[in-house]
């Protein structure tokens, strides 16, 4: 089987996923100070505008819901040119999110629950593909494979993230 | 109809009259009774109502499969099967049975079971760019910040929740996929003989033995060497028919027969004698 399943890799700086001139200047400073960060897609074939996953406007519902009120949530577009990509086939493409460490279990909890409960995703049926920028470690997590695979990786991400 | 007819016509789909009069006055029926508890604002008998509705419909969706693949229509039973699968999706953040008491349990094993002997491998599957949604219980725009806070796949007054698209910006694609979202884009090949050229002679086999929807059959895959006769056409360093890859007089030649896939039916029921349940192709 060919699956990638997940690939750390480093980053030089933030700042290329936030200089961006589709962010407003407002939301821009805004981002800065923010817990998650949903980031879009770039470069999707000849397509040049910013894109977010199907489905993506249910995730950012469920977070902003379920994140304790402390916690702040963007995404890194205005209401106006938000799209989504639509591609019909099994793969679930849950996004692409900035955050810190020390974020990481509390946000991977919600998004398993967002899977499992929400999407209702069955062991094996379907392929989860995820991405996820650490901020302070420079690192981007890079995932996509079988929502078992998904189950044990999230359980493995929580455990290092709370032993460093 | 008291609530407990409206019970006991779910539990029998096949032993009820399913003619289009009947179905018609059902439905009627549960709109009726889901109209008052909304006029009550009693959301969750609605919710209840509307979960009875799935049930009918789900049942209902499979006896028309069913009664496709009897009449040899392998498509368009293969289209209500995807039609259930979502229908069951829909249902099951909502409700769960517990005993088969709707046969929703059946259906959704047996459906999987339908799907797995089509010969479908390979699908059409668009790319698009969609720049404006709103929503099926407001008709309110969607928009992320400022958002009418219905939320896809809940249910309000007894309807679920989904979105319309009202504008796609771009068709960026159309790719070949083996597992698709929509499953009645089968890609076909037009032959001389018409559009349908797959074969359907598992489902054949066993649907001629079938004699009811919910009756309880499986199946397992294995292989069998066919004689040499059956592929007389088939030159000695052509392919072989086995699908190794390899020449035929490198692989089964020299074989008492050729490798073919075979498919052995169990059935539950007992069946006569004379039929014989394995079947090769």
């Amino acid at each position: 089987m060919d699956e990638k399943k997940i690939i750390f890799k480093d980053i030089k700086n933030i700042e290329k996923y936030i200089n961006k001139s589709y962010i407003p200047i407002d939301l821009k400073e805004q981002i800065q100070s923010t817990d998650i960060v949903i980031l879009p897609i770039e470069g999707f074939r000849d397509y040049k505008k910013p894109l977010f996953p199907r489905g993506t406007e249910n995730i950012y519902l469920y977070l902003k819901k379920n994140l304790p009120p402390r916690y702040k949530l963007e995404i890194a577009i205005s209401d106006k040119n938000y799209k989504e990509l639509s591609l019909h086939y099994d793969l679930i493409d849950l996004g692409i999110f900035m955050l810190k460490e020390l974020m990481l279990p509390l946000f991977l909890n919600l998004l398993a629950n967002f899977a499992f409960y929400k999407l209702k995703l069955k062991n094996n049926q379907e392929k989860i593909k995820l991405k996820i920028i650490l901020t302070d470690k420079l690192k981007l997590i890079d995932f996509e494979g079988s929502v078992e695979d998904f189950k044990l990786i999230t359980k493995g991400l929580k455990k290092i993230s709370k032993n460093e | 109809m008291n609530e407990e007819k409206i019970y006991k016509y779910l539990k029998e789909p096949n032993k009820r009259n399913n003619s289009p009069e009947e179905q018609n006055k059902f439905t009627e029926l549960l709109k009726d009774l889901k109209q008052k508890f909304v006029k009550e604002n009693n959301q969750k008998q609605a919710k209840r109502i509307w979960c009875l509705e799935q049930i009918f419909s789900i049942q209902n969706v499979y006896l028309l499969a069913y009664e496709y693949m009897k009449s040899h229509k392998f498509y368009n039973a293969w289209v209500k099967f995807g039609q259930i699968e979502i229908k069951l999706s829909n249902l099951k953040r909502h409700y769960k049975e517990k005993d088969n008491r709707f046969y929703l349990q059946h259906i959704s094993e047996y459906t999987k079971k339908f799907q797995s002997l089509y010969p479908y491998k390979f699908f059409f599957s668009t790319e698009e760019i969609i720049s404006e949604k709103e929503c099926s219980i407001c008709g309110k725009k969607i928009s992320l910040r400022n958002h009418c806070g219905h939320e896809v796949g809940e249910i309000y007054n007894g309807e679920m929740c989904y979105r319309i698209i009202n504008r796609i910006d771009a068709l960026t694609g159309v790719s070949l996929v083996n597992s698709p979202s929509r499953k009645y884009a089968v890609a076909f090949l037009k032959t001389k003989n018409g559009l349908d050229s797959y074969n359907y002679s598992p489902l054949k086999y066993l649907i001629r033995y079938l004699e009811s929807p919910f009756e309880k059959w499986d199946y397992e895959w294995t292989t069998t060497r066919h004689p040499h006769e059956f592929f007389s056409d088939v030159k000695p360093e052509d392919k072989c028919p086995c699908d190794s890859g390899k020449k035929y007089i490198d692989c089964c030649m020299s074989e008492e027969g050729i490798l073919r896939p075979h498919c052995q039916f169990f059935f539950y029921e007992e069946k006569l004698k004379e039929f014989d349940f394995e079947y090769s192709y």
